[in-house]
C-alpha cells in the first residue's frame, strides 16, 4: 500500500509530519514570511486533516487534499489580519480605500519624464525583451525558483494579492474581499506586484543569463 | 496617446478583468508603437504561466528546498499526539 493510501494511524504523527510537513510549511511561508505563522498553519492543517483522514475519497492526491485544507486556513488568516488592519480604530490610513503604499516608491524608479512626455519608461528600468517564450521559460526549474525568490522579496500585501490571483486562481473581486481592500486597491496591489516581479527577474535572472 | 504608465496599468487590469472598449483601443494603439510595453505584456503572461506551473507541479514550493526546522516538527508531532 502506498503512503497516499495509508491510514494516518499507520503513518503516525511522526510519519504524517515527516511526509507532508515540509511541503505544507513552504506553502504557508509563501504567504506569511515568518516561521511561527507557517508552523501554526501546518499544525492546524494536520490537526484538521487527521480528524477526517479516513474521509479522504482519493479523488486527488493526499498532498493536494492537505493543501486545500491549508488554503482555507490561509484565507481565514489573511481575512482576519486584513480586518484587524482596516478597523475604525486602526485609522483612516488602513481603511479598504486607503491608498496603497507598498511599492509606491519603486514605481517612481520605473517611470519618469522622457522626450518631453511624462510617465514613459525610464531607459534603465524599462522592460527588456525576454528572448524565450513564456512556455520555454517555465520549463526551466531554475526559472521557477527565481520567480519564487522574487515573490518572497515582495512586500506582504503585494505578494499575497499576487498569490491569491495567480496561484489560487481567485478572481480580482475575491482578492479584494480576502484582503479587505477595495477593488481598485486590489488592482493596484496586483499591478505593482507584476511590475516589481518583472523588475526582479530582469536583474536576478535575465541579466545573469544574457 | 496614453502614457507607458497608463498602458502598463491597462495591461495589468486586462489580466484580471475585461477592459472597456475605449481602454482596449487605447492600449492597442499604444502597443502598436511601443515595443517596451509589449515586453511588459509578455512578462505578465510569463508570470502567469510560471504560477500555473507552480500550481500544477509537485515541485517543492519556495523553490530553494526550504525545510521546516526539526524543533517545529517535534512540536507539531507532540501536538498531534496530544489530540489523538
Amino acid at each position: 500500500m502506498g503512503r497516499e493510501q495509508q491510514p494516518a494511524e499507520d503513518l503516525g504523527p511522526e510519519g504524517v509530519v515527516e511526509h507532508y510537513g515540509d511541503y505544507l510549511y513552504c506553502y504557508a511561508l509563501r504567504y506569511f514570511r515568518d516561521s511561527a505563522t507557517a508552523e501554526d498553519l501546518v499544525q492546524e492543517t494536520l490537526l484538521a486533516a487527521l480528524k477526517c483522514w479516513g474521509s479522504f475519497a482519493g479523488g486527488s492526491s493526499r498532498k493536494t487534499w492537505l493543501v486545500s485544507i491549508m488554503r482555507h486556513k490561509i484565507f481565514d488568516l489573511l481575512r482576519s489580519r486584513s480586518r484587524e488592519r482596516s478597523t475604525p480604530a486602526a485609522g483612516a490610513e488602513h481603511s479598504a480605500d486607503a491608498p496603497i503604499t507598498e511599492g509606491a516608491s519603486e514605481l517612481n524608479l520605473f517611470f519618469g519624464a522622457a522626450y518631453g512626455h511624462d510617465d514613459h519608461w525610464l531607459d534603465e528600468r524599462a522592460p527588456r525583451e525576454w528572448a524565450q517564450s513564456p512556455e520555454e521559460l517555465v520549463e526551466q526549474r531554475q526559472f521557477i525558483a527565481a520567480v519564487e525568490r522574487c515573490l518572497a522579496g515582495l512586500p506582504a500585501r503585494l505578494r499575497q494579492a499576487f498569490l491569491l490571483r495567480e496561484l489560487e486562481g481567485c478572481s480580482a473581486e475575491d482578492v479584494a474581499e480576502r484582503l479587505s481592500v477595495s477593488q481598485g486597491n486590489a488592482r493596484v496591489l496586483l499591478h505593482r506586484a507584476r511590475l516589481l516581479l518583472r523588475d526582479c527577474l530582469e536583474y536576478s535572472w535575465f541579466a545573469a543569463t544574457r | 496617446m496614453i502614457s507607458c504608465k497608463r498602458a502598463t496599468e491597462l495591461i495589468s487590469k486586462g489580466a484580471d478583468t475585461p477592459l472597456a472598449f475605449r481602454e482596449k483601443i487605447a492600449l492597442k494603439l499604444h502597443l502598436s508603437v511601443c515595443d517596451v510595453c509589449s515586453y511588459f505584456e509578455r512578462s505578465v503572461a510569463t508570470l502567469r504561466a510560471a504560477m500555473r506551473r507552480v500550481r500544477a507541479g509537485d515541485a517543492d514550493p519556495g523553490g530553494d528546498e526550504q525545510v521546516m526546522p526539526d524543533a517545529a516538527k517535534r512540536r507539531i508531532v507532540d501536538r498531534l499526539k496530544r489530540d489523538q
